[in-house]
């Protein structure tokens, strides 16, 4: 049995014991040479926030070590026996953190200072793996501190994509240094590579404490209320128009455009309804993940769950048939933008305006390895099996994964389920009760390499109760 | 024998004496005459105390706190402590004066350990392992590759047992006691040591490690018969934690060990088989802290919760009960049923047999002919 298993089968355990959490917080702080960490330690170590802060900093760390609080590391990772391949965790920290951890004063925050050499993986881990760990310890969150103006021209690295997407909360010091067009410019590679960190802008690693220390960063559930649309921002249609039709057969004109094929998905009718729409759109995302299915000529598009891939021809565009059985408003949604393809829907020579247009941001504008996937999904999830797929998905694709953050709703649970993971490892527990006229839905994310959103997606989806 | 213990009652031992020092205690060692014992501190204090309980002063010892306080074997005088400020001290007991500062390492210097024969110490700091005659240097064995997460001297103090990732290594003094060249690799296996201890007849080494694994080495030429067996390794699993918590019966070939709140007790094989495991379930927390009494007639432990618990020889659980915080330490008087415990939030405790009646300090002739029997 791995660690993974044993994480998983204390998922349903965790998830029911929500007694007041006395861990200790510990914030893990990265970035490269010369991003400024050694000046952002100097001030959280000595402002004044009535705070008991220990520090464990790399081998080659330039904060005194006479600071009493103050402890070097070797980065002495090992690997756990358990046939995962990426489950390694710092001994040297584990060592480290139990001592720290056996003194009678205890300390209100630990800081651990990592090179932007290193995987943040085991360091993350160590806090899932080692009993010892877990139980006395919470990871707080990753902060990954970058200098602006040298990130730009390493930001293409492995590296340095790994160290981002892995981040809680990405600090762009000496933001001074860049222009406001590069340091925007920024920004949006790193939220290409990570939607969910928290973005701050510092100048000297000047920023308040409060937004690196005791935030609580695993917690989807206050991340999502904070930024509620960060799944939209996800979606696979770049746009989606609504259509009040009526019963007949339209026409779908497009011109020469940009791509050989675009995708479509029509459905409705029943969509005046906000609520009902977000709910479509939602939906649309699964549906996007399965294998599209090639317009019909004589068939056309119909209304329904079909992922179509219409074929448009370099130089004469494409036309097909819609199908419409009910009168009613509809939802298009198309892969590109329609003025890309100068596509228009008509009914006799027509043109049918949209009541409503919805643009939303291409999920691979940067075309990065390294992305985030989103999943909104209403209703309950089957513990068991949720448990079985985490296991099996981390398994086989684990070490791709960096993270994983979730608020699901388990069936049977008066409590949302609030849960992290780190590679393999996972952690959870109960967060907030579900008000009773909630609607009771689950959000996962995942941030990594070469992430497959169809698989992502179908797999929760088959997790539902 | 095994499973669910039922405490005896009424409870053979009782707290006697119970101090509060001003941090965690990390250390207790007692002298070998048994008249003294030492605890260090997180604080870095050395706090000295008679077998009695009665506390006798204290001193800094050390910047940052004490990792280890080691009694010159054979001399109740001398102590060595090491400390996570990188020093090795020698002090004297009496007067806790310093005799001599051994090292001075850029490091928490985690590891200290006399020669039962207390000829030599041995300081052991990342990957470096060095050695002292009295007061003079012997040398130092430094291996670039591997840290040294823990280590034990073979009872006839001329081997050094050392464990570090992913292998058990052994050291060999040479007569001329000057530097040893490569050490021997006695044990290779997956995942990382946090515990290695000695048999007290120097016929096995455990190994416990970071993912839950015992692993026992034995060496070539322990006769099963008319068969001379090659050296072994017998790997025991199960555990749901980090192995941390090694015992060896001081006469019988059982040792004790805990990696989760079950103590579990291995029989090795005399032949070739299996070891046989028998767990002792009582500890609702992860055990911290687990010691044979010297006479092999009881084992202590200690859990996280601060649950001490005391078990006889048919694996009763005899004593039980939360006597402080997360147990650090727990020391058996060398000659007496005298119990020291020492906790997170710096309590020192003594336990005492309350059979005052009967002298503790020799085994009855029927104790002996019965372990002689098992």
């Amino acid at each position: 049995m791995t660690a993974c298993v044993q994480e998983a089968t204390q998922l349903k355990q965790a998830s029911q014991d929500s007694g007041i959490d006395s861990r200790v917080p510990v914030t893990v702080l990265t970035g490269f040479l010369g991003s400024g960490k050694t000046t952002l330690l100097n001030r959280i170590l000595t402002e004044q926030h009535g705070k008991r802060i220990a520090v464990i900093e790399n081998e080659y760390g330039e904060i005194g070590i006479d600071h009493e609080l103050v402890v070097q590391s070797d980065e002495e990772i090992f690997e756990m026996n358990n046939g995962c391949i990426c489950c390694t965790v710092r001994g040297d920290l584990i060592r480290i953190l139990a001592r720290l951890m056996r003194r009678k004063h205890r300390f209100d925050h630990i800081i651990i200072e990592t090179t932007g050499m290193a995987d943040p993986g085991p360091v993350a881990q160590t806090f899932f793996m080692d009993e010892e760990m877990k139980d006395k310890l919470r990871l707080d969150a990753i902060v990954t501190l970058v200098d602006s103006k040298h990130i730009l021209q390493h930001i293409d690295s492995d590296e340095c994509h790994a160290q981002l997407a892995f981040a809680d909360v990405v600090l762009l010091n000496k933001c001074d240094l860049v222009s406001g067009e590069e340091l925007l410019s920024l920004k949006d590679r790193v939220r290409g590579l990570n939607r969910l960190a928290q973005i701050h802008q510092t100048v000297q690693g000047g920023l308040d404490i409060e937004q690196v220390l005791g935030i609580r960063a695993f917690d989807l559930e206050a991340r999502a209320a904070e930024m509620p649309d960060f799944l939209k921002e996800e979606l696979p249609f770049e746009w989606a128009g609504l259509f009040d039709l009526d019963a007949g057969i339209y026409e779908l004109d497009l011109a020469p455009g940009p791509d050989p094929t675009i995708d479509l998905v029509l459905i409705g009718p029943g969509l005046e309804n906000p609520e009902v729409f977000g709910l479509w759109k939602r939906e649309s995302i699964v549906l996007y993940s399965s294998d599209p299915q090639f317009v019909n000529r004589d068939a056309g598009l119909h209304v329904g769950d079909v992922l179509y891939r219409l074929p448009v021809a370099e130089s004469s565009g494409a036309t097909t048939t819609v199908h419409v059985e009910k009168p009613g408003r509809y939802v298009l949604f198309t892969q590109h933008l329609p003025e890309e393809f100068d596509l228009t829907l008509n009914r006799g020579g027509r043109a049918v305006q949209p009541m409503e247009e919805h643009r939303y941001v291409s999920p691979h504008e940067h075309d990065e390895s390294v992305g985030s996937v989103g999943i909104q999904l209403p209703g309950d999830i089957d513990p068991d099996r949720f448990e079985a797929w985490m296991v099996d998905l981390l398994r086989r694709r684990g070490t791709d994964i960096f993270r994983t953050k979730g608020v699901l709703s388990l069936a049977g649970d008066a409590e949302r389920f609030v849960f992290q993971g780190v590679h393999m490892l996972f952690d959870g527990q109960a967060g907030r009760s579900w008000e009773p006229d909630a609607q009771r839905e689950s959000q996962m994310i995942f941030i990594g390499r070469n992430l497959d959103r169809g698989e992502l997606t179908e797999g929760l989806r088959a997790c539902l109760a | 024998m095994p499973g669910l213990a039922v405490i005896a009652t009424p409870a053979p031992f009782s707290m006697c004496r119970s101090h509060v020092l001003g941090d965690a205690v990390t250390d207790l060692a007692w002298s070998g005459g048994g008249n003294l014992i030492l605890a260090g501190s997180a604080a870095g204090v050395l706090h000295r105390f008679s077998a009695d309980g009665d506390a006798l002063g204290d001193w800094q010892g050390h910047e940052g706190g004490v990792t280890r306080v080691c009694f010159k074997p054979g001399d109740d005088a001398a102590l060595a402590s090491a400390g996570e400020d990188g020093y090795v001290r020698l002090w004297d007991t009496d007067s806790g004066s310093e005799i001599a500062t051994l090292a001075e390492e850029q490091t928490w210097v985690e590891h200290l350990a006399w020669t039962p024969d207390g000829k030599v110490l041995a300081a052991a700091a990342r990957k470096t392992i060095s050695l002292w005659q009295g007061t003079e240097p012997l040398g130092v064995w430094y291996d670039a590759r591997r840290h040294v997460l823990a280590m034990s001297w073979a009872p006839d103090g001329k081997r050094l047992a050392t464990a570090a990732n992913k292998g058990l290594y052994l050291w060999r003094m040479n007569s001329k006691h000057t530097e040893a060249s490569e050490p021997m690799q006695l044990l290779s296996f997956p995942g990382a040591p946090v515990a290695v201890e000695w048999q007290p007849n120097g016929k096995a080494l455990a190994v416990g490690t970071q993912d839950g694994f015992l692993q026992v080495w034995r060496p070539a030429g322990i006769r099963t018969g008319a068969v001379k067996n090659n050296a072994s390794q017998l790997t025991m699993r199960g555990y749901p934690g980090k192995v941390t918590c090694l015992s060896w019966h001081p006469i019988k070939t059982i040792i004790a060990t805990a990696g989760g709140p079950d103590v579990v007790l291995w029989e090795l094989p005399g032949k070739a088989g299996a070891a046989k495991g028998t767990p002792l379930r009582h500890h609702q927390a992860t055990i911290t802290a687990l010691a044979w009494s010297a006479d092999g007639l009881q084992l202590a432990s200690g859990d996280r919760s601060g649950r001490l618990c005391i078990w006889d020889r048919e694996g009763k659980a005899i004593f039980s009960q939360v006597i402080g915080h997360e147990i650090s330490e727990i020391r058996w008087h060398p000659k007496r049923s005298i119990l020291a415990i020492g906790d997170t939030a710096g309590g020192l405790h003594f336990l005492d047999h309350i059979h005052p009646h009967k002298d503790p300090t020799t085994t009855s002739p029927d104790q002996e002919a019965d372990i002689e029997q098992r």
